[in-house]
C-alpha cells in the first residue's frame, strides 16, 4: 500500500521528488505518512479535502481486502 | 504545442473562448478539451462572462490509465479485470468485472465514487470524463434512485409535508431534481454545504 499511496501522490503533486512515504507498523493498524513539499499540500488533499478522502478510502478497500486497518497522515515535508 | 497545460479563457460566449484557446495552444478545437467554470447569462437576461479552464487532448494518457488501473488491481489484490467503454458525449466509462466487485459498491458506491473522481484528478488531459461502475451498480442505483425520488414526491404532493433525502454526491442529486422537476406540485432543492448535500422536496403553493 505504501508503493500506491507513493505513485497516486507522485502523479498528482509539481514536485514529484519531494514525496515521501514513510510506514509505521503497529498491532492493529498501519499508518502511511505522506509528506509532501508544503506547495503541494492543497494538491493530495484537494478542494473540500476530497483527494485525500479518496486515497483513504481505497487504503480501507484494501484493508478490507486484507483484514488490515490503514491510516493516512499527510504531512508537511 | 504547449502539452500538459491547463489555462483559463474567459469571454462573451463559448465560440468566443474556445477561439481563443484554440489560438493560444495553437491546435483546433477537435484537439482541446474544456470545462465551464461559470459563466453564462445571469438571472435578468443580462450577458455575462463566461470561464473556461481548457487544454490539449493527450492520447498518450489512455495508456497511462491502462498501466495504472492494471497496477491498482494488482495492489488491491482484484480477482477481476477493468474494461474500458468509450461512451457518447466524451465519456470513458472505467468497468470492473469481478466476484470481488462488492470492494467497489459499498457503502454507496463510496469507492466507485472515490475512485471516479481521483482519476479524473489523474488524467486530466485524457480529455474525456471518466465514469467508474462495477458489476452494473450504476445503473441499479439510478433505477433506485428513480423510484425512490418518485414515491417520496408523490408522499410530499399528498400530505404536504416537505421531506429531507439523505446525503447524496452531485450525480445522484442531479437524478432526483430531475424526477422531481419532472413532477407537477413539486419541487426540489439541495441544502447544506460541501459534496454531499441533502435534497429537500417540498409541495409548490399555489397562490
Amino acid at each position: 500500500m505504501k508503493a500506491l499511496v507513493e505513485n497516486i501522490a507522485k502523479s498528482l503533486v509539481d514536485h514529484p521528488d519531494r514525496v515521501q512515504v514513510h510506514q509505521v507498523e503497529g498491532e492493529q493498524t498501519t499508518i502511511l505518512e505522506l509528506k509532501v513539499d508544503p506547495e503541494d499540500l492543497g494538491k493530495v488533499i484537494g478542494k473540500q479535502g476530497r483527494t485525500a478522502k479518496a486515497m483513504r478510502t481505497i487504503l480501507s478497500a484494501a484493508g478490507m481486502k486484507d483484514k488490515k486497518r490503514y491510516v493516512l497522515e499527510i504531512l508537511e515535508g | 504545442m504547449k502539452h500538459r497545460e491547463k489555462k483559463e479563457f474567459q469571454g462573451k460566449n463559448l465560440e468566443e473562448v474556445i477561439g481563443e484557446a484554440e489560438e493560444y495552444f495553437g491546435v483546433s478545437k477537435d484537439e482541446l478539451a474544456y470545462r465551464v467554470i461559470k459563466g453564462k447569462t445571469s438571472f435578468f437576461g443580462k450577458e455575462r462572462k463566461i470561464f473556461i479552464s481548457a487544454w490539449v487532448k493527450d492520447k498518450s494518457e489512455e495508456e497511462e490509465l491502462k498501466k495504472f488501473l492494471e497496477y491498482f488491481r494488482r495492489s488491491l489484490s482484484l480477482s477481476g479485470n477493468f474494461n474500458l467503454i468509450n461512451a457518447k458525449g466524451d465519456i470513458l466509462i472505467v468497468d470492473y468485472q469481478g466476484d470481488d466487485s462488492y470492494i467497489f459498491t459499498e457503502n454507496h458506491g463510496e469507492l466507485l465514487n472515490d475512485f471516479q473522481y481521483l482519476l479524473n484528478r489523474l488524467f486530466p488531459f485524457i480529455g474525456k470524463r471518466i465514469i467508474t461502475d462495477a458489476n452494473g451498480y450504476r445503473r441499479e442505483r439510478e433505477a433506485y434512485l428513480r423510484r425512490l425520488a418518485r414515491r417520496i414526491a408523490e408522499r410530499v404532493r399528498e400530505t404536504g409535508q416537505e421531506e429531507l433525502l439523505f446525503p447524496m454526491g452531485p450525480n445522484e442529486r442531479r437524478i432526483i431534481h430531475m424526477v422531481v422537476n419532472s413532477m407537477d406540485g413539486v419541487t426540489s432543492k439541495s441544502e447544506e454545504e460541501g459534496y454531499l448535500k441533502r435534497v429537500r422536496i417540498t409541495k409548490m403553493r399555489h397562490d
